[in-house]
């Protein structure tokens, strides 16, 4: 191989450098361009701030986290306890089911009941995949419910104090499903304002109650562009700062690539 | 004069201090005399050769010379180290308090402003060192650009990014003759080609690490390189794409030989850690013969310490619970003692070998 000279690095170099950026550049462009795939209306609620440790205190730039819960399937046996109520980001779905899960792409043909076959759901690792986000709608209403019934059956402080984070604490943006074409979740989900499609992944996972799953969105962190760092805020410095209110307008455009579109303080 | 790289101008210098050495023992020892006309024709040839080769390379003329060289050479890298962190750091304070047009303005011209200096620098630069900081600057600019354009964009993380990362290191390592960036783009290298075997087998890409074997193919493509591609105006990069050839085939190999449950296979845990353990010996030794075999030391020194790595992780699995430490440190040492008689022999064997 022969040493470069040096007008053929420049060209080289620069033409690299140029394509590049053109072509990330026009990516994102291209996903903004035209109608969203979808513009949901957040709050404080479904979106986190980092909390400012270590190189993070360095950061002039801010970002949120869209905060994706599931409504979980409830333990087939025992009673419900407070925590099987949380819904929280990694529980297991209750639509993630054996039928959803094969759609995805797993092999659950062998029975999980023999060492091979254990062995066999064990090394299957997550698979790529779309989700559905669905913003204040029936999984959100379905786990209040379910708030609801266990304060009334137990009446505990915690208990109320549990109903009183679900009302007005928790996040709304459930997963609601998953699959493998966008198009044709966009069908079934038809409404642009309540439900946006994201890219994820679904990883298979042996609950006690039988094989299930859980599922991660991918690339939902939002740069908060400067026009609207004075609406969302500074992230807390401590766990006693209290939080400052907002509501965000996150568009997803072509590309299923969210960005905020509006932001105000509330 | 052919010579187009300091490494190749450095190594024609070394040849000519040898050259003059031996000579001189020669003459001492009665083997040749030279008449006093041949003896300043060769002088003067090398005299001149020299005071070309350094004008044009800024090469070290003598030990204590090329003793100076090492140090400018650790404190090069440790000053491209410390200036891209600094980049990244600047970069992490500040853009926050920038518009979007204006950060992707800053990053493009970051990115083209640093290879906009290491083009000039490196036409400037006959030492070469100056050039390399500013190169692995460049690449520092560009990766970062890549990804804040993704963080300021929210764009969906993808392999792409290793292809484009890995040309511009290729691109850098060449034209600065940088063995560092080398290895840099050889990384982005084995990420893409693990990610696209993870893919392949199903796998979201980010996940390839979970598998080892993903790594497999991509360091049958580096090992390649080197016999598909001539490197005579970098003789010392052959040796590093082997090198990284043999970690990313042999590093997974250990983990597999470890933890067998992370495997592809459909089969026992420890099966597959047998397996892997039996594949590692079995390759370091083929390696180690090959090295010895083409007389590539890089190639044998890399697979032994792999080798000594695999042994020995297995010696403190078996034994380290179940025999008493003065023990177990000596069949380490009895082990030594073994490599070394089994290394002469290679050597001798070697030399044996290349004697007509």
């Amino acid at each position: 191989m022969r040493a470069m000279r040096r007008d053929a690095l420049a060209a080289w170099g620069v033409a690299l450098l140029v394509a590049t950026n053109a072509v990330v550049l026009g990516g994102a462009a291209y996903n903004r361009g035209g109608e969203p795939d979808a513009t949901l209306a957040l709050t404080e609620r479904e979106t986190q701030l980092p909390y400012p440790w270590g190189f993070e205190s360095e950061n002039s730039g801010l970002s949120l986290r869209l905060h994706v819960r599931t409504l979980e399937a409830l333990p087939t046996h025992g009673a419900i306890r407070i925590y099987d109520l949380g819904g929280y980001a990694y529980g297991n779905p209750q639509w993630l089911d054996r039928k959803k899960l094969t759609e995805l792409g797993f092999d659950l043909s062998t029975p999980a009941n023999d060492p091979s076959g254990m062995r066999r759901y064990q090394k299957q690792l997550p698979k790529p995949a779309f989700l559905v986000l669905e913003m204040e709608g029936e999984a959100y209403r379905a786990s209040l419910k379910r708030v609801e019934d266990y304060a009334a059956r137990e009446s505990t402080p915690q208990a109320a104090r549990a109903l009183e984070d679900e009302r007005s604490k928790n996040g709304r943006l459930f997963a609601v499903d998953a699959g493998l074409d966008a198009e044709a979740l966009r069908a079934k989900y038809a409404d642009r304002k309540r439900f946006a499609i994201v890219h994820g992944k679904v990883w298979l996972r042996d609950w006690s109650d039988g094989i299930g799953g859980y599922v991660e969105a991918v690339g939902t962190t939002l740069n908060v562009p400067l026009r609207f760092h004075g609406a969302v805020g500074k992230p807390q410095r401590y766990d006693g700062d209290k939080p400052r209110k907002y509501e965000v307008s996150v568009a997803f455009g072509r590309r299923l690539e969210p960005w905020m579109a509006a932001a105000a303080a509330r | 004069m052919a010579i187009v790289s300091r490494s190749e101008a450095q190594r024609r210098a070394d040849e000519i201090r040898t050259f003059q050495r031996e000579l001189q023992t020669l003459e001492r020892d009665a083997v040749v005399s030279l008449t006093a006309e041949q003896r300043e024709a060769i002088a003067g040839h090398h005299r001149r050769l020299l005071s070309e080769l350094a004008d044009a390379f800024d090469i070290d003329r003598d030990g204590h010379a090329k003793q100076l060289s090492l140090g400018m050479r650790i404190a090069s890298f440790l000053g491209a180290l410390a200036l891209g962190a600094s980049v990244f750091f600047l970069f992490y304070q500040f853009w926050g308090l920038f518009s979007t047009p204006v950060q992707v303005a800053i990053l493009l011209a970051g990115a083209l402003g640093s290879f906009g200096a290491t083009v000039w620098v490196r036409s400037r630069d006959g030492s070469g060192y100056f050039a390399k900081l500013a190169a692995l600057v460049a690449f520092a600019c560009f990766v970062l650009d890549i990804m804040m354009l993704g963080s300021i964009f929210n764009i969906t993380p993808s392999d792409k990014a290793f292809t484009v990362w890995a040309a511009y290191g290729f691109l850098l390592a060449y034209s600065c003759d940088l063995r560092l960036l080398l290895v840099a783009a050889i990384l982005c290298v084995v990420s893409f080609v693990a990610a696209r075997t993870g893919t392949v087998c199903g796998l979201y890409w980010l996940d390839f690490g979970q598998r080892p074997e993903n790594f497999f193919p991509a360091a049958a493509i580096l090992f390649a390189v080197p016999q598909l591609v001539r490197h005579e105006r970098f003789p010392e990069f052959p040796a590093v794409y082997r090198i990284c050839a043999l970690l990313t085939l042999f590093l997974p190999m250990i983990v597999l030989g470890n933890w067998g449950e992370i495997s592809y296979l459909d089969l026992d845990r420890k099966l597959i850690e047998v397996l892997y353990q039996v594949l590692g010996f079995a390759g370091t030794t083929a390696f180690i013969w090959l090295g010895v075999r083409r007389q590539w030391p890089h190639v044998v020194n890399t697979s032994i310490t792999l080798f000594v790595v695999l042994l020995y992780t297995k010696f403190y699995d078996w034994w380290w619970e179940a025999m008493p430490k003065y023990l177990f440190f000596l069949v380490i040492a009895l082990t030594a003692l073994l490599f070394l008689v089994v290394l002469r022999r290679l050597r001798g064997a070697a030399a044996g070998g290349a004697r007509p």
